[in-house]
């Protein structure tokens, strides 16, 4: 449905992205990598607000930018840092956004009240925009792309300033309409896709680093990752031979999770997680 | 005969697909489905987006804030209370058609500058990635100013001037003025995101007029135009701002130009 084909971007001489080629079809996918990998330049090039040095992005086998509004009316979209008048109310904002997505009104007037009940700000729905705290502009966002039901929905670090109970709301959401839909979620936060990404997107110097379910990536870890616990002045010593991915304090000791190296008599194999994965990719 | 063989055609042909309806299990689809599947197949051809589309329009005209109708309300005070002033106290001294030059580019060039003032990177981010662009919806906000604008002229040259004799010249170089301080104010404006220039822009010509109309060798070398030098200037400001226009367009449509 949606293919990246062997796309790459620069911006003058610095390359931001190289030869990415990925195939997008319903689902949740996560693109996790660390700040400054290239998560965000992918992400302007398929809402068409930057466009390939090279290569090519097709919606149904047609070039994105020729499809042009005819591609945009499918699209979604929650930017890193949500752009909004501070003079509207969600309501207003949402109509105005509805009216750019091309909505009719009497569409627009049944979907309004319904995402911002989806969204927890029905109380607030007539209250100034200026007033929201960086959570609730948050939610009026994820609102907006949810807006012209989109079929492709692309979510740039979407749960940044959600509390925990609004993250989990917003997972339940995505989780809910990813059947038949295409969800495309950048970030860096590891948790935000680990319960509901069917797919996960690794990205590391400019190139995909791999693309995997979430079993997948942590099943190569099988028995690879260890918890033990060890003694502050032991530490040091053990970071040398070892890859440390967390410690906890416990008391006096320390329990350590790590990997690589050998293990010690009472080190004991744990089940990898995706931030084990995450972590060691990234170290 | 043949329209009456093509009727019983047409007749044996619906009645031989009532008959395989009936005999095949044809499932009944909800309308949602329907339009769902309209919406998944429009993905698959495209479509240039119409002039005409009332959609666009209705966020053209209808979606302005308070303060924009605040603003349009001003613009049109100041434009009239600043011709009504002048006009009427220094009718006998001042050259109407000087005066009207000057003053008539400044809703547009106020417009402009509104339009800046609004936009805001973030948020033109959003609205860069719906149906109808900013960019798109900017331009076609600068057209229906500039028949605002113009509007605004002709009433006030009728209603401030009526005795005057030589109104086709008022008429021909504050429109020229108006046309060519436009496509100034489009080429900038599609350039740069800064106000800056527009602003300086704005009191370059205001005060560079008001020094122009304190000056009587000035204002009476410009009567000493005659009228179809005026009117190839107003057809040279014209073209002028089609031109800027256009290239404006191009330049405030880049991401959907790299792609045609």
């Amino acid at each position: 449905m949606l293919s990246i084909k062997n796309v790459t971007k620069k911006y003058g001489k610095f390359t931001a992205l190289e030869n990415i080629t990925l195939n997008f079809t319903p689902g949740v996918y996560g693109l996790l990598a660390p700040n400054g990998a290239g998560k965000t330049t992918l992400l302007k090039m398929l809402v068409t607000l930057t466009f390939p040095t090279d290569g090519e992005i097709l919606w149904n086998g047609t070039e994105i930018g020729k499809l042009g509004a005819r591609y945009r009316e499918h699209l979604g979209y929650l930017p890193q840092e949500m752009g909004y008048y501070p003079q509207y109310t969600p309501k207003q904002y949402l109509s105005y956004m509805s009216a750019l997505k091309g909505l009719d009104r009497k569409t627009a007037r049944g979907r309004i009240p319904q995402l911002l009940e989806l969204v927890g700000l029905s109380d607030v729905c007539g209250k100034k925009m200026k007033k929201f705290s960086g959570g609730m502009i948050q939610r009026v966002g994820i609102a907006q792309a949810l807006l012209n039901d989109p079929m492709l929905l692309i979510l740039d670090e979407p749960t940044a300033g959600l509390d925990p109970k609004e993250r989990v709301r917003f997972r339940n959401i995505l989780s809910d309409m990813s059947k038949d839909k295409i969800i495309i979620l950048s970030t860096h936060i590891v948790s935000d896709v680990e319960s509901i990404a069917n797919r996960l997107i690794f990205l590391k110097d400019h190139h995909v680093l791999t693309e995997e379910t979430v079993q997948e990536l942590c099943g190569r870890l099988d028995g690879r990752v260890f918890e033990a616990s060890l003694h502050e002045g032991e530490i040091e010593e053990f970071e040398r031979s070892h890859t440390v991915l967390a410690r906890r304090q416990d008391g006096d000791s320390v329990t350590v999770r790590f990997t690589g190296g050998d293990a010690p008599t009472d080190a004991r194999a744990v089940t990898p997680t995706l931030e084990d994965v995450f972590l060691l990719s990234y170290r | 005969m043949n329209k009456m063989k093509n009727t019983d055609g047409q007749r044996l042909f619906e009645e031989k697909i009532a008959r395989m309806l009936k005999s095949e299990c044809v499932p009944e689809i909800e309308q949602s489905e329907i339009e769902a599947t309209c919406r998944a197949a429009s993905s698959h051809y495209v479509q240039k987006q119409k002039i005409l589309d009332a959609g666009f329009w209705r966020v053209v005209v209808y979606f302005r804030s308070v303060g924009d109708a605040l603003f349009y309300i001003a613009s049109t005070f100041i434009f009239g209370g600043a011709v009504s002033v002048l006009g009427m106290s220094t009718s006998h001294t001042m050259d109407p058609t000087a005066l009207m030059t000057s003053l008539s580019p400044v809703p547009l060039i106020s417009f402009a500058l509104h339009e800046l003032h609004n936009s805001d990177r973030s948020t033109a981010e959003i609205e860069k990635t719906c149906k109808y662009t900013p960019d798109r919806i900017c331009f076609a906000r600068l057209w229906l100013c500039i028949i605002f604008n113009s509007a605004l002229v002709l009433l006030a040259g009728v209603t401030l001037f009526p005795h005057y004799g030589f109104v086709v010249r008022l008429y021909l170089s504050s429109f020229s003025a108006m046309f060519l301080v436009g496509a100034a104010a489009l080429f900038l404006m599609s350039v740069t995101s800064s106000r800056l220039p527009l602003s300086i822009m704005m009191l370059i010509w205001l005060v560079g007029s008001g020094f122009f109309l304190a000056d009587d060798k000035h204002t009476a070398a410009t009567a000493a135009i005659s009228t179809w030098q005026l009117a190839l200037i107003l057809v040279f400001s014209v073209a002028v701002f089609a031109a800027v226009s256009m290239n404006a367009a191009r330049r405030l449509y880049k991401t959907e130009r790299r792609a045609a």
